[in-house]
């Protein structure tokens, strides 16, 4: 199949021509997956809605459809935002446990500046809120990477739950509403607000989570195969060969945990936006932001590009899906979403302790030791003379 | 004095700069607040430091000797306050033997933890240090979610401690209970005790020197793994220890057990991973910071704000001038 | 003032607890040499490489790279310099291909490392650099190998690659060929030698075969217990009493045979 497409434009003789056509079938030849994917969740509240029988603009806010696009974009922000964890744990070897400081930090930041600047507009507070989210991972990272990694692994800890400190103290009540956070239904732009079905601005709103999920990806694809990601898996492999060879590794690390963070907070200010209750509370900037994105990336494989979103979107889903299901065991009934955060420890501890390269990092694991054994026996048929064989 | 003799020029720097620190603090509490409220703050620092050093010192013995990071200790401490709330609502014995069924449940339940996650979970994964930490990391997050789950999400009220620990003294002019000073007799006792441990038993002596190099001790023919799974079951019950000694004091909240554990990484970043001088020592500094900074911010700033991230602003502060903490080992 | 000394340490010291590895050192590298570092197991060869090119910090002394203090300065920096080395047990990138090792290398001395923004393809004069180095050190059918299932003379030759590609001044060899089957081991020295003689290299080699020693250097530096014994040409350290009494002759059996054999030429 692929050997007729490039025959095929080999046969073009137009140079420039079959230059662009090349890169062309190069494009959706290898992507071919990816591409696929993206359409069908282009088409999802479509899909959804034909499946289910309702529409997928009601006036009214019921009916799968609409439930499911809410579902669908919050599944891909912690999809996204797993895959930022991924670029720290995965493929750079930087145990973060304070990565839900640049996820509460979006939309903290965001909507403080909003209420308290008048008349700024909703763009210009997320920019505040990217430029605060690298001075922070700036400051944490001056501070940090130069320690040894368990003293890293501490202070990240620390550092973020200072933030959650901050943010539940009652010092702060007036800018930050303490305990009960931010009402921010006013402050949010009426472009960006997912809540009213009927004009379709939550299909809108679908339509650009999307879009921000697949920028997210691509980014990260993008990072890991330009030179500073290869840097970084350097690093990953061998810290101090790196710096032999001449790369200050303290850099790439900044580098990388800049770029994690401003994706966090992207993602964060995101999900603010398709939350419910429409505020911000402390609870952003919990740890359950970290643990998250870490056990995603664990069940999903460490440092796999896909692991991560096969997780979250699989997980996420599946919990909203089984949400209402009751679960019978004897004589005793459980609700599916009572156990669901039971069931996911328990998957953690399963995952970490018999798979932990997880489900993508296994398969690749997989095929990556056939080659290498076809590798290896060529290796030896080269080294063997020939007619020693007797 | 034969130890000072043998320190390091670091760490007899460190102990200075503890010294001066402690001595800056009770200046300005005494120049700031008086006399008796000096008093006071001291006494509640005290107090702290000592909870926080239950948890503290098995964090810093078991990344000593296991070289694993245990994040779970803020669990163990949740597990052990709850537990023993439990007994002691349940049992109905009179306070005294009450409190006492929960203190020794509390203990033996965290050790049982601490034997079956050793052993279980783990060993296993001695091979694969970095998924040790994040394995200890979503435990804590499932031990939570089930006290949770099991004890309900209101807080639990204080229990009343039997009536010998529950008259009151008069300290710096303040009317205390008698069991707070409990506390600090408990928290001192067990820093001396596990001190004895480690320098005057055959165990501890084999500890210290597998805290330095566990391959050798190894080498000599000891089994290492028995004195890890040791280790990790000290540590995890006296975490649970102090879990349950702080319910007649302050109740028992979901909260505490995070709390504690980042104060337990504050007092063992601070003190020197592994270091177990340093994590007592630490233990008092961030317990006086802690209390000093409370009373300050409640005299002059009303922001409690300040009192909450002291401690934090204290850590980096050392880390800055000292990456490997006050009194730990210097790595090349 | 020095004559166009390319790497001095003066003074260098480095105690491992009380363990003294180098002690006191002063040692003069010109530009262009071919100077070896001989010594038996512990003498402190390789401590000494590490801190001339900064893997490890001296508890004393100065260390100048072209008359400029570089004492403190980082390992990364001391690369940009020209200042390269290979370690003496295999020290590379496991699980990336040979090609990706020995690339990264070479991308290093580049101003391309922070693009972010562009595919590493892109650049294709590292990977050129990359192929011609593994070219060089003579593994050019392994280039997409993972690094780990190469066999250990492979990896020997990896370690060259990885520094060729560099494209230090000086590089320092620590074993180059240690573990290698003996058979490989010519070919190797005569990469080394050709890769001096070509350019203005200059070579610190730590080695163990005295006849290849003997042989390449222009000068070599004896070490025993952390301290330098005798510094001169090979025909001088040939001829030195102590090197031979003290240590030599025990040492190096055959290496009577060695003066014997070279009495005349000096
Ligand atoms: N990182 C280290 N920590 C402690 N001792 C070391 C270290 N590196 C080397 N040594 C000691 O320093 C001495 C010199 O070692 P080395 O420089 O490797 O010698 P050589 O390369 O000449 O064989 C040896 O006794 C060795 O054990
Ligand atoms: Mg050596």
């Amino acid at each position: 199949m692929q050997r007729t497409v490039y025959t095929t434009i080999n046969k073009i003789e137009n140079p420039a021509l079959r230059n662009v056509a090349e890169g062309l079938a190069r494009l959706v030849l290898e992507n071919w997956l990816y591409i696929l994917v993206f359409l069908l969740l282009w088409r999802f509240p479509y899909i959804v809605a034909s499946l289910s029988d309702t529409e997928v603009t009601p006036r009214r806010p019921t009916g799968d459809s609409v439930f499911w696009q809410s579902v669908m974009a919050q599944s891909l922000l912690i999809a996204s935002l797993s895959m930022s964890y991924n670029l720290l744990f995965g493929f750079s070897g930087i145990i973060s446990f304070g990565h839900a400081l640049f996820f509460g930090a979006g939309g903290y930041v965001t909507f403080v500046v909003m209420s308290q600047v008048d008349g700024i507009s909703f763009y210009v507070a997320v920019i505040a809120a990217v430029l605060a989210s690298i001075l922070l991972s700036l400051v944490a990272g001056v501070v940090t990477l130069r320690l040894r990694g368990v003293y890293f692994t501490m202070f990240t800890l620390a550092f973020a739950e200072m933030f959650f400190v901050l943010a539940k103290s009652g010092t702060f009540r007036n800018i930050t509403g303490a305990e009960d956070g931010l009402l921010i239904r006013d402050l949010i732009p009426e472009a960006l607000n997912p809540t009213p079905t009927g004009d379709g601005s939550r299909l809108v709103m679908y339509r650009y989570t999307l879009i921000f999920f697949v920028i997210v990806f691509l980014a990260i694809r993008r990072y890991l195969n330009s030179p500073v990601g290869r840097v970084m898996l350097a690093i990953r492999e061998n810290e101090e060969r790196a710096r032999t060879i001449g790369y200050n590794t303290f850099r790439y690390k900044l580098i990388t945990m800049v770029f994690a963070g401003v994706i966090a907070c992207l993602t964060g200010i995101l999900l603010v936006l398709w939350s419910t209750d429409k505020r911000i509370k402390p609870d952003l900037l919990s740890l359950n932001y970290t643990v998250q994105p870490l056990l995603y990336t664990l069940i999903g494989g460490v440092g796999t590009l896909a692991g991560p979103v096969i997780s979250s979107l699989g997980l996420e889903l599946g919990e909203a899906y089984l949400r209402d299901e009751t679960l019978r065991i004897g004589s005793a009934t459980y609700e599916i979403a009572d156990l669901w955060d039971l069931f996911l420890g328990v998957l953690f501890v399963v995952v970490v302790m018999v798979l932990p390269n997880g489900i993508v990092g296994t398969w690749n694991r997989w095929w990556a030791e056939r080659k290498v054994k076809r590798l290896e026996a060529s290796m030896q048929m080269q080294q063997k003379p020939p007619d020693s064989a007797s | 004095m034969n130890y000072f003799k043998q320190l390091s020029p670091e760490h007899r720097r460190s102990w200075g700069l503890v010294a001066a620190y402690l001595g800056l603090l009770i200046v300005i509490s005494l120049a700031d607040f008086g006399l008796n409220t000096a008093g006071q703050t001291v006494f509640r620092g005290l107090l702290l430091g000592m909870l926080v050093f239950l948890v503290a010192s098995g964090l810093s013995l078991i990344f000593g000797l296991l070289d694993v990071l245990n994040f779970a200790q803020g669990a163990f401490l949740l597990v052990g306050a709850y537990v023993g709330y439990q007994v002691y609502e349940g049992i109905g014995l009179g306070a005294g033997l009450s409190l006492l069924a929960a203190f020794i449940t509390a203990v033996v339940v965290g050790g049982i933890l601490g034997t079956l996650v050793e052993a279980g979970l783990i060993r296993p994964l001695y091979k694969r240090p970095i998924f040790q930490i994040v394995l200890t990391f979503g435990l804590a997050a499932i031990l939570m979610d089930l006290v949770e789950r099991y004890y309900g999400p209101d807080p639990k009220q204080p229990i009343k401690p039997p009536a010998f620990l529950d008259e009151k003294f008069t300290l710096f002019a303040q009317s205390l209970s008698v069991y707070r000073l409990f506390i600090i007799f408990l928290g001192l006792a067990m820093m001396i005790g596990v001190f004895i441990l480690l320098h005057r038993t055959r165990i501890g002596i084999i500890i210290r020197a597998g805290v330095q190099d566990s391959e050798m001790v190894q080498a000599l023919g000891i089994n290492v793994r028995l004195v890890f799974t040791l280790v990790f079951v000290l540590g995890s019950a006296l975490a649970a220890l102090g879990g349950i000694a702080i319910v007649p004091y302050q109740g028992a909240t979901l909260e505490m057990g995070n709390q504690f554990l980042i104060l337990a990484i504050v007092v063992v970043v601070i003190g020197g991973m592994g270091s177990y001088e340093g994590t007592a020592i630490a233990s008092v500094v961030v317990g006086l910071t802690r209390a000093v900074a409370e009373q300050l911010s409640l005299t002059h700033f009303n922001a409690p704000v300040l009192a909450e991230t002291s401690i934090l602003l204290l850590m980096i502060l050392v880390l800055l001038v000292q990456p490997s903490g006050l009194f730990g080992r210097e790595e090349a | 003032m020095s004559e166009k000394y390319i790497l001095e340490g003066q003074g260098l010291r480095k105690e491992f607890g009380g363990l003294v590895a180098v002690a006191d050192v002063d040692i003069r590298v010109r530009q262009g040499e071919l100077h070896s570092i001989i010594g038996p197991n512990g003498a402190g060869k390789t401590t000494l490489f590490n801190l001339l090119t900064g893997n490890l910090r001296p508890t004393r002394g100065t260390v100048r790279f072209r008359d400029q203090d570089i004492t403190l300065a980082p390992l990364y920096r001391r690369v940009h310099l020209g200042i390269g080395r290979s370690f003496q047990v295999t020290n590379i990138f496991p699980n990336l291909s040979v090609l990706e090792n020995v690339r990264l290398a070479a991308q290093a001395r580049g101003g391309d490392s922070f693009k972010f923004w562009w595919n590493y393809q892109r650049f294709k004069k590292y990977n050129a650099v990359a192929l011609q180095a593994i070219e060089q050190a003579g593994l050019h059918d392994r280039a997409h190998v993972p690094a780990a299932i190469l066999p250990h003379g492979d990896k020997r030759k990896l370690e060259l690659a990885i520094l060729l590609a560099s494209d230090a001044e000086i590089l320092l060899l620590d074993e180059p060929t240690a573990g290698m089957a003996t058979e490989q081991v010519p070919a190797l020295i005569e990469t080394i030698r050709r890769i001096q003689q070509a350019g203005d290299k200059t070579i610190m080699l730590v080695e163990h075969n005295m006849n290849v020693v003997m042989n390449i250097s222009d000068r070599i530096t004896v070490m025993h217990q952390g301290e330098v014994l005798a510094e001169g040409t090979p025909a001088e350290i040939t001829r030195n009493e102590t090197v031979q009494k003290a240590y030599l002759g025990e040492l190096y059996g055959d290496f009577a045979e060695i003066i014997q054999g070279q009495g005349g030429v000096a």
